[in-house]
């Protein structure tokens, strides 16, 4: 079985031995949580909630604060303590709500299952979903339900679950896709019905047979699911590469995935869905793969969200050796933190901690134009050059070579001999030509 | 805990980087060198000279 795929892309040493395997833990909170008001792409949400409010598992305690924006929950019951900026994944300090858990996990009333499948209108699941919170969770964490939306030509005929995973030591989608097979392939039906489309693919890459296996067998109950084996290749996860190898379908310079009539989700996302829909739950809790040299155990957990980053590497035994980088996420996209204070988050996949061996990190010497970054680009674009621009700060020339069109893989900057690091100059263009876009 | 570090993706890289590459161009010469020094000696043998200077490289390479 040749699995499908795209053009370019790389094979960095994938390390999902330590963690594929491990069935997933479901962890309880801890004392004290923590709600940053942005936990999606979009405008913040706005707190609805006081301090001494008594709060429930799975209340709202932020709404959206716009079109773009998502929901936020109470993952815990307990009280609210206090509203404060607090250090966030990305770097920087964001509003939070604080909750102190009171360990009873008492679930809000308005909590209840909706109607069965068959009764829900799509107009209904696109509310459930949006008054649920989900975003994608994958790593983007765009708002699901506008995804869900059919676009006004109705040009929308496939919806696929990105089961690629294919940053290295990650591996909690694949084990969502082993144990909650059912959710996924209920989830995947869901959106399909919302869409008003009967194709619906699971894509899975061929490091994970027995992911595939599994799914081959439950989708024959479902009609219209095919199961997709993709070659094992980075980045094979990323949206607009998935839909070429499901559907040899190209997604346009700056177009959505909409634009090619397929829409794609994650599968956590998927799972989500049908939790959402099932039992009413909004989103909570996510499942999380701990992992690196330097921690104690492997893990993978189901964590609710809000629990800080500091209490799951405790819960799996601590570091075994002095880390030097933690990483939420995979080691190709992920960010690093600087303290593990920082809680979980919709879109935290994975918490690495490594030691410098396993870092290895290096001076970067010359570019001696190898091309091997050109070759490896998913995009086609030419990362040497657009690196040496980005020295020289000459924004206009790097968008006239596509800068936007990076997806930020970081293949270019994993294989560069030279340890060039193209992806950071990138970077730091597309956050310039994002602000004079805002002006 | 002591501080730790942070930057941006990627956080992982490639062990094949210019010395590694540079050996191999080396390697890959060490047929041609050696029917090169057998038609035409040590003194006429442009390649030698090529070789003498990947290791050059090699050595700045390896101290930046
Ligand atoms: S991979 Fe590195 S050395 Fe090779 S062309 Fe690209 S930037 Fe230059
Ligand atoms: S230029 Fe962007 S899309 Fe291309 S390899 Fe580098 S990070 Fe990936």
């Amino acid at each position: 079985m040749r699995g499908k795929t795209f053009k370019g892309g790389i094979h960095p040493p994938y390390n999902k031995q330590y963690s594929k395997d491990l069935p997933i833990e479901v962890l309880d909170g801890a004392k004290e949580m923590f709600y940053p008001l942005s936990q999606h792409i979009g405008a913040f949400a706005e707190p609805v909630v006081n301090v001494g409010d008594k709060v429930f598992c799975g209340q709202v305690i932020a709404k959206a604060g716009g079109f773009v924006s998502a929901n936020i929950h109470s993952s815990v019951s307990g009280t609210v303590t206090a509203i404060k900026p607090y250090p966030h994944p990305n770097g920087t300090e964001v509003m939070t709500i604080v909750v102190e858990n009171d360990g009873e996990y008492k679930v809000h009333e308005y909590i209840k299952p909706n109607k069965p499948l068959e009764q829900l209108t799509p107009a209904e699941i696109v509310d459930i979903v949006k008054e649920a919170g989900i975003v994608g969770m994958g790593g983007a964490t765009f708002p699901t339900y506008i995804k869900l939306m059919p676009p006004k030509d109705g040009a929308v005929d496939c919806v696929i679950v990105n089961g690629a995973e294919c940053e290295p030591y990650l591996s909690s989608d694949h084990r969502v896709l082993v144990e909650n097979t059912k959710g996924v392939l209920d989830g995947l039906k869901i959106a399909m019905k919302a869409l008003g489309v009967t194709t619906g693919y699971v894509a899975i890459e061929d490091n994970k047979p027995d992911a595939i296996e599994i799914m081959v067998q439950c989708a024959k109950e479902y009609e219209g699911i095919t199961v997709v084996p993709l070659k094992t290749k980075y980045p094979q996860g990323s949206e607009k590469h998935i839909i070429k190898a499901v559907t040899g379908r190209t997604v346009p310079s700056g177009g959505l995935p909409s634009s090619v009539g397929c829409v794609v989700i994650n599968t956590d996302t998927a799972n989500a869905i049908n939790t959402a829909v099932v039992t009413g739950m909004p989103l909570i809790s996510r499942v999380v793969t701990v992992g690196g040299d330097a921690i104690e155990n492997n893990k993978n957990y189901k964590v609710r969200i809000g629990t800080p980053v500091s209490f799951v590497i405790e819960c799996a035994g601590g570091f075994k050796k002095e880390p030097s980088k933690i990483i939420l996420g995979g080691p190709m996209m992920g960010t690093a933190v600087s303290n593990t204070d920082v809680p979980i988050i919709k879109g935290t996949g994975a918490i690495l901690s490594f030691t410098d061996e396993a870092l290895r990190e290096t001076a970067s010497s010359k570019c001696m134009r190898c091309g091997k970054c050109v070759e490896a680009c998913p995009m086609f674009l030419q990362p040497l050059l657009l690196g040496a621009y980005g020295k020289k700060d000459d924004i206009e020339k790097m968008k006239e070579l596509n800068v936007m069109d990076c997806i930020e893989c970081g293949a270019c900057s994993y294989l560069c001999p030279g340890h060039q690091n193209p992806l950071q100059y990138i970077r730091v263009a597309k956050l310039k030509i994002g602000k004079a876009g805002k002006k | 805990m002591s501080l730790l570090k942070v930057s941006a993706p990627p956080h992982i890289s490639t062990k094949n980087d210019t010395n590694v590459i540079m050996l191999d161009v080396i390697i890959a010469l060490m047929p041609a060198l050696i029917v090169g020094l057998l038609f035409l000696g040590t003194e006429q043998c442009l390649l030698l000279q090529l070789v003498r200077f990947l290791l050059y490289w090699l050595n700045i390479c390896g101290q930046s």
